[in-house]
């Protein structure tokens, strides 16, 4: 046994109450007066004779021992006493370890030496396990933004110390409702004394409660808290040097020091591959606050599309949170692959923008001939069932199925009589005045439409996770919309936003802990798949993407594919987690529902409480109290002390 | 009323049983422990020279052939002192100690005068206050009730001065009755003992109201005394009137013992108890 803690220190208030309980003690009543043929006989019995003062001389009674005794009791069973020992008592134990990214951070053993929270975790865990009583089961969990068996319930100390090896920091944010959760699940059909010994650091990304079934929950908490510089957000973008007029990448980084001096720092990103950092600069972090940074640099035309990265210098308590990852994004010039039979209005349009490199393409090459990935596919009259490149705009496409939207037989001169202004597409235009000598009717599912003939559609929306897709159910040459300025702000509509799409990188900014989600030419059904601790794997994709199950290492991952084409595409992850990298201290926030809970800072047995015992003493005694004041007064008489007078006597 | 027709009745039949074990010394009507010359025979004993003639037992001397001097017992006038304490704590009762006390004298002094001793009433205090005239005979109740009825409560206690004044205005000896609560700090067992000495028949008569013996009060009291006017604050607990009835105790206990070591008598009267059980044991010389 370490001796006593009390859970509830704040119990401890109450023997406050102690000095206003004697105070009522030492005051004067009120005295009735009473005309008695002499106090003479009464020396005896009275109690202070000092009537001119206030107070009085304190005199021990028993009620007041009584109340005082109550009020100590009372105060202590708040306070919540518990022994703390080096048993850990319970017949089944379910050890939830946090293994969040900030489980990472740099911590310092009891003797001094450096070591990371996760260490000091794993070890407490291994003294829990130690500390078993015999015959007591317990089963291991790691819980980070999902939950894992280490180890299913066993009694063999041993193995569970041995699966404890497998323990290790996730890069992801922790949460770990779902890890305790589990653990309340399994240990909730049991029999015998059960509890949840919980060991994590604090840094805990949610801020609901963790609920334990009415299960006793021990929090241990690791590791002191430290000041930390991390990352909380970046970005990447394409950009054109003002000056020179060309193109740049523009990496956009947010900084927050959560210490409580400023720091100096440097942040500088760097091209996968490359050696010497791509652009630097120095800043200085103010305390509690987040700190804006744009690195920008001109790339070299092998670098489009590869890794980025941007670190922070010199390193601190938490190494994850100084690195995040991007990737250079493609150069200004959008990629387009146009295929037309004849003349087109579009392809003047297009061919007008000196930021468009445009493929020019016949119908029938398009899905035969290698389009840019990340490419905006204009196709004229044709709809190929595997349509390449990123985003795509169908115009007058033939009768039948076109990427989900009906296509109907012709229709004369029908008249336009809405459209959705609100979508960015048709951003800053009116069809008002625009006129079509025929069309073909589309039938698109749910919300699609986006410009109305009446009950017809004339554009529809047939946009996929990934990929916008834009369907024209009219030839453009049919009309008179190319003599209006709306046809040209159309165009440059769905251009910027392809080009939008296209500098967000494939898939997008993804973050750790959640499924990575890699998008695919339409036709490609599996991909290989490597990252930083994920050895090369195959990974089976359909309808144009590909889904990693949850990733828990930030940093950049690579997906390749040889069928139908050879491609291959990047993708990164970053943890940048404003929670994840605040590793001061905060406390856990538990839902009891009739367990008890309770956090410490060592494995121990903080459930040996005797508040209970407390609290009954102290009802007893009050209970006692009231009898001793309201019992009947035992009858005395000049008999009965004449005659205990005698029997003393005699004795 | 001190006396009412029956209580009479009663205090009739019992004077016959009062004796006095006083030597006034002087003639009387009361038959005297002692050897005299009343007509009432006490014994005989053997002729000595220089003894009356005329007291000689011939006929006894005509059977035995021994001179036989007969004996007889003397006839002694005594006067019954009715010490009356009077002092403010005798307020206390229902009815008062005072009123209890003096009915008590009355009863006394009836089965005194009937009995044809003289009766004399005083009245104490802080020292004796009102001292009567010794009067005899039935045809004195009337004036012993009436110096009784005017005793008014005053003053406080000094019992122990009281009962030397009497010693010293009594030339001779006689029944000395003090009728008081014995509520009195100062000592009084000296007093009470060298009356005894001169050669007085001490009987304690000690009147307490209910309230004293069987106290009933519950809480937080400022206690005035009667006679001091002092105040003495006291929280009556069990404890608190345990303690008080010990030294009540003591009181008694000591009144008995000063009884016993005088001889003479000890009577104990509550105020709400009937006064003929009292009387009876006065009469009957009991140490209560």
């Amino acid at each position: 046994m370490h001796g006593v803690e009390f859970l509830n220190p704040k119990g401890l208030w109450l023997l406050t109450a102690i000095v206003p309980l004697v105070v009522l003690y030492i005051l004067k009543v009120k005295r009735q007066r009473l005309r008695v043929p002499s106090t003479w006989l009464w020396a005896e019995a009275r109690r202070d004779l000092l009537a001119k003062h206030p107070f009085k001389k304190l005199v021990p009674e028993l009620p007041l021992w009584l109340q005082l005794l109550a009020l100590i009791g009372l105060s202590l069973a708040l306070a919540r006493p518990a022994l703390r020992g080096n048993k850990l008592t319970g017949d089944h134990i379910a050890i939830v370890i946090d293994t969040s990214a900030s489980m990472g951070a740099a911590a310092k053993t009891p003797d001094g030496q450096p070591t990371t929270r996760m260490a000091l975790a794993i070890e407490a865990a291994r003294h829990a396990l130690q500390s078993m009583d015999t015959g007591a089961d317990a089963i291991v969990i790691e819980g980070a933004r999902e939950a894992r068996i280490v180890s299913p319930l066993d009694r063999d100390v041993r193995r569970l110390e041995t699966s404890l090896k497998t323990v290790a920091v996730r890069e992801v944010e922790g949460d770990l409702s779902a890890a305790v959760g589990l653990a309340a699940d399994r240990l909730r059909s049991l029999g015998g004394k059960r509890r949840v010994l919980l060991i994590t650091d604090g840094a805990l990304a949610s801020d609901a409660p963790l609920a334990t079934a009415g299960l006793d929950l021990q929090v241990v908490t690791v590791g002191e808290p430290e000041d930390n510089v991390g990352i909380v957000r970046v970005d990447v973008r394409a950009g054109v040097d003002p000056v020179t007029h060309r193109d740049q990448v523009q990496a956009f980084g947010m900084l927050r020091n959560y210490g409580t001096a400023a720091r100096d720092a440097y942040v500088t990103v760097t091209v996968e591959g490359k050696k010497d950092p791509a652009a630097s600069r120095r800043l200085l972090l103010p305390p509690g606050e987040k700190t804006a940074v744009v690195l920008a640099f001109e790339p070299s035309p092998l670098e489009y599309g590869k890794g980025l990265v941007m670190q922070v210098s010199p390193g601190d308590a938490l190494p994850l949170d100084d690195v995040a990852y991007g990737r250079v994004p493609q150069g200004r010039k959008m990629p387009v692959a146009h295929a037309a039979a004849g003349y087109s209005w579009i392809g003047r349009a297009l061919d007008a923008d000196p930021d468009l490199d445009v493929q020019k393409l016949t119908p029938s090459q398009l899905g035969t001939v290698n389009v840019d990935p990340d490419a905006l596919v204009v196709a004229e009259g044709v709809c190929p069932e595997n349509m390449p490149g990123l985003d795509v705009l169908v115009v007058n496409p033939p009768s039948g199925d076109c990427m989900g939207v009906d296509v109907g037989g012709p229709v004369d001169q029908p008249q336009i009589t809405s459209w959705e202004q609100g979508d960015p597409r048709f951003r800053f235009l009116t069809f008002d005045g625009v006129h079509l000598s025929k069309a073909t009717p589309l039938k698109a599912p749910g919300n699609a439409s986006l410009l109305r003939a009446g009950t017809i559609t004339l554009i529809a929306d047939a946009s996929t996770p990934g990929r916008t897709a834009t369907i024209l159910g009219y030839d453009v040459g049919e009309t008179d919309w190319p003599l209006k300025a709306s046809f040209v702000l159309f165009i440059r509509n769905v251009v910027e936003m392809a080009r939008l799409h296209r500098s967000q990188g494939t898939t997008g900014p993804a973050r750790t802990g959640e499924p990575l989600r890699i998008a695919l030419p339409k036709d490609v059904t599996s991909v290989k798949v490597d990252g930083p601790g994920m050895p090369e794997h195959e990974v089976a994709a359909k309808g144009g993407f590909a889904i990693v199950p949850a990733i828990d290492r930030a940093g950049i991952y690579r997906a390749r594919w040889t069928t139908p084409r050879y491609g291959n595409a990047v993708v990164v992850a970053n943890l940048t987690s404003e929670r994840e990298s605040d590793i001061r201290s905060k406390p856990v926030l538990i839902d009891q529902n009739g367990g008890v809970a309770a956090t410490t800072t060592r494995v121990a047995d903080a459930h040996h409480e005797w508040g209970l015992w407390l609290a009954l003493a102290a009802a007893a005694l009050i209970a006692f109290d009231v009898f001793w004041m309201t019992r009947k007064r035992r009858e005395v008489t000049l008999e009965s002390v004449a005659a205990k007078a005698r029997g003393g006597g005699a004795a | 009323m001190l006396l009412d027709a029956s209580f009479a009745r009663e205090l009739e039949a019992l004077r016959r049983r009062l004796h006095v074990r006083a030597r006034s010394g002087g003639g009387g009507d009361r038959m005297s422990r002692r050897r005299g010359s009343s007509a009432e025979f006490l014994e005989h004993r053997a002729y000595a020279p220089g003894d009356d003639l005329r007291r000689i037992d011939w006929l006894a001397f005509a059977r035995t052939g021994e001179p036989v001097f007969k004996l007889f017992r003397a006839e002694e006038d005594v006067v019954v002192r009715l010490v009356v304490d009077a002092s403010l704590s005798l307020e206390a009762g229902e009815p008062s100690k005072l009123e209890i006390a003096k009915r008590m004298a009355a009863a006394i002094g009836y089965m005194a005068l009937a009995g044809s001793e003289r009766a004399q009433v005083l009245s104490a205090s802080e020292g004796l206050t009102f001292v009567s005239e010794p009067s005899r005979g039935r045809a004195a109740l009337p004036k012993l009730l009436r110096e009784l009825d005017r005793i008014e409560p005053r003053g406080g206690t000094d019992l122990s001065r009281a009962i030397e004044q009497v010693t010293l205005r009594s030339p001779r000896p006689g029944m000395l009755v003090v009728v008081s609560d014995f509520m009195d700090s100062g000592p009084f067992d000296a007093a009470i003992t060298r009356a005894s000495a001169a050669g007085h028949d001490v009987t304690l008569v000690q009147v307490l109201s209910r309230d004293e013996v069987e106290p009933r009060y519950d809480g937080d009291y400022a206690l005035v005394d009667a006679e001091s006017g002092a105040a003495v604050e006291v929280t009556m607990d069990a404890s608190a009137i345990e303690a008080y009835l010990e030294r009540l105790n003591q009181l008694v206990l000591g009144l008995r013992a000063l009884a016993k070591k005088v001889r003479g008598g000890y009577v104990r009267v509550i105020t709400d108890e009937p006064l003929l059980p009292p009387v009876r044991r006065f009469v009957g010389r009991v140490v209560d």
